[in-house]
């Protein structure tokens, strides 16, 4: 999920330099944690996300285990509180291009803010340029499970609830810009480079979804009727583009689902022999979901080992088993489509002394794993953030202090570190947050913070 | 709809970069509006399934599934009941956008 445009048009603009105590790049559940966090402590937060929409993944989740809250109502308030607050300055659809240290307590940063081509502060999110727009595209946020169009908001719970246009799939044909009534729609927007100075640093950048076409065998890309299991999530969530649970297929309501836990992860295959985590939870989350919304259907949960290690984790498995979701004890070996749109599964059946067996079920949900995101550590021009070997961003003191980073004034938080779910998402949004006030005060201390990078107010 | 409006920037954009839609987004819109066109002229006989549009059209039946369902998202099409086979019967939104 992530819109990159190819082509950006106009000279960027140079903005003056601003201030800010702390920069947290990545307004996921932990980003916003550590923001609110410190907003409330007094300090002012720059918190940019690369989305037009902060929220990252949780916000497009149906319901969060094992509490079964639902996932847009409790993080929309969040987002809503992020964005009003008066210390947290919000900078969506940018990115975080350049940190130079410049000493303990003063970083120099370069962030790119790529333009909507929408003016932010008339647009209303009535969506009229998007019901005008003639050109539909695969809906990224829906991770393709239905369309959207050039002239987009990228979501209903969008904060901000601004549209864009995609240049990359726009034919200018300008009918966005006669159907909007706040004359919003501003195609002579270019995109901002901005300098900030910040005393410290806080990455909560979150995790990339395992690419599941690359384990062939399971025909995701190729078997309409083979989703993820993030898929699942935006079928099953009240945010749903989608009026009814129905296999994409043929439309169809399932009545034999299929779970493939493990499907990307502990898999030396496909050089990911980590465990995600979160992946047997939040099927037999989903399994219980459709359990509750199509009472008829069959729900098979095909796994290697059940972790629920968590609060209450394992009284939810075993409420799922008192639901009669079936669990079955064997890996999946392949995935075959019928002419029917229905899936032949072939399995490795462990309980049955470890033959190979084969089960028909008309859905399959690959419960895809956690990735990390790497990519982050580009940014650091003059120190080096280290990342362990499968790419999760490592701390010196991994036991003592989770949160600490190799860089001193740089922390993180969240699924940026390892894979996890929200809460201790959360907790390490609070931890970091509490490091970057320790860290600044230690520095204030220590030594007077630089003029340059003393934050007005 | 406000009446006054400031500008076209869009003219504006198009004058200063000389840019031209792309090709390839060219060809799909024109063969969206070909799809949708043969969608709601299936359904004009009356409420139909998706595998039954796709019959009706000569589309696969995958395809016909993403943009039916992409069309009731902008209300293009509503869908009416559900048959005995779990499909749901499509028919034109009677406010079409
Ligand atoms: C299918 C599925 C279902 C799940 N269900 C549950 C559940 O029921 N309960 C539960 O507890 N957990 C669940 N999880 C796990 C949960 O999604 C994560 O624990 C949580 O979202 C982690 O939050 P985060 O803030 O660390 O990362 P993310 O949600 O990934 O947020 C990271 C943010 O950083 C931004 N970002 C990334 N790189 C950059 C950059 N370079 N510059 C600027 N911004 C950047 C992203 O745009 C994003 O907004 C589920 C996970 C999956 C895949
Ligand atoms: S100008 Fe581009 S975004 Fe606007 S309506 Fe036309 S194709 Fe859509
Ligand atoms: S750009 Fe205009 S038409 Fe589009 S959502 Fe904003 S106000 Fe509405």
């Amino acid at each position: 999920m992530s819109i990159r445009p190819k082509v950006l048009y106009g000279e960027p603009e140079e903005l003056p330099e601003e201030r800010y105590d702390v920069l947290v790049i990545g307004g996921g559940i932990a980003g916003m944690q550590a923001s609110l966090d410190l907003g409330n402590m007094g300090y002012k937060i720059l918190l940019v996300d690369k989305e037009p929409t902060i929220g990252g993944h949780m916000f497009k989740l149906s319901k969060t285990f094992p509490t079964m809250d639902c996932a847009s109502c409790i993080s929309t308030p969040r987002m809503a509180e992020v964005s009003h607050h008066p210390n947290v300055k919000l900078m969506t659809y940018s990115e975080v291009k350049e940190v130079w240290k410049d000493g303990e307590g003063n970083f120099r940063i370069r962030v790119f803010e790529k333009p909507r081509y929408v003016d932010p502060s008339t647009c209303t999110g009535c969506q009229e340029c998007e019901f005008a727009c003639p050109v539909i595209v695969s809906n990224e946020y829906d991770w393709g499970l239905s369309g959207r169009k050039a002239a987009f908001i990228p979501f209903d719970t969008a904060v901000p609830r601004i549209a864009m246009i995609d240049m990359d799939n726009c034919v200018f044909c300008g009918q966005c810009e006669r159907a909007c009534p706040a004359d919003s729609i501003d195609f002579l927007q270019r995109p901002k480079w901005h300098t900030i100075r910040v005393k410290t640093v806080i990455l909560a950048t979150g995790f990339h979804l395992f690419p599941i076409e690359k384990k062939l065998e399971y025909g995701f890309g190729k078997y309409a009727n083979v989703i993820t299991s993030m898929q699942m999530e935006r079928i099953l969530a009240p945010t749903t583009s989608w009026h009814a649970i129905v296999r994409p297929g043929d439309g169809k309501e399932p009545s034999n689902i299929a779970y493939v836990l493990c499907a990307g992860s502990r898999d030396r295959t496909l050089g990911n022999p980590y465990c995600s985590q979160v992946c047997c939870m939040y099927s037999i989350k989903q399994a219980q979901l459709i359990a509750g919304a199509l009472p008829l259907a069959d729900v098979t949960i095909y796994y290697m080992d059940i972790r629920a290690y968590g609060k209450r984790y394992e009284e939810f498995f075993q409420q799922a088993k008192d639901m009669g979701i079936r669990f079955i004890k064997g890996r999946v070996a392949k995935i075959e489509d019928m002419d029917n749109g229905d899936l032949m599964v072939y399995y490795e059946d462990i309980e049955n002394g470890g033959r190979l067996s084969k089960a028909q079920h008309d859905l399959v949900v690959l419960s895809i794993g956690l990735l990390s995101n790497p990519e982050i550590a580009g940014i650091f021009k003059n120190a080096e953030l280290k990342l362990d070997m499968m790419g999760w961003i490592a701390s010196p003191d991994e036991n003592v202090n989770p949160v600490r980073t190799s860089i001193p004034g740089i922390f993180a938080a969240g699924t940026a570190i390892g894979p996890k779910d929200i809460p201790d998402s959360v907790v390490e949004g609070s931890a970091a947050a509490m490091e970057a006030a320790a860290y600044i005060e230690k520095v204030r201390a220590v030594k007077p913070v630089p003029a340059e990078a003393r934050s007005e107010g | 709809m406000s009446t006054a409006r400031k500008r076209s920037t869009i003219a504006e954009f198009r004058k200063a970069t000389k840019v031209k839609p792309p090709e390839n987004v060219m060809r799909i819109m024109r063969e969206q509006a070909q799809v949708r066109g043969a969608i709601v002229k299936a359904l004009a006989s009356g409420p139909k399934t998706i595998p039954e549009i796709a019959q009706a059209t000569g589309m696969p039946v995958p395809k016909v599934a993403w943009y039916v369902l992409t069309f009731v998202k902008y209300k293009t099409l509503e869908p009416v009941e559900q048959t005995d086979e779990g499909y749901w019967r499509y028919k034109a939104a009677s406010g079409r956008r």
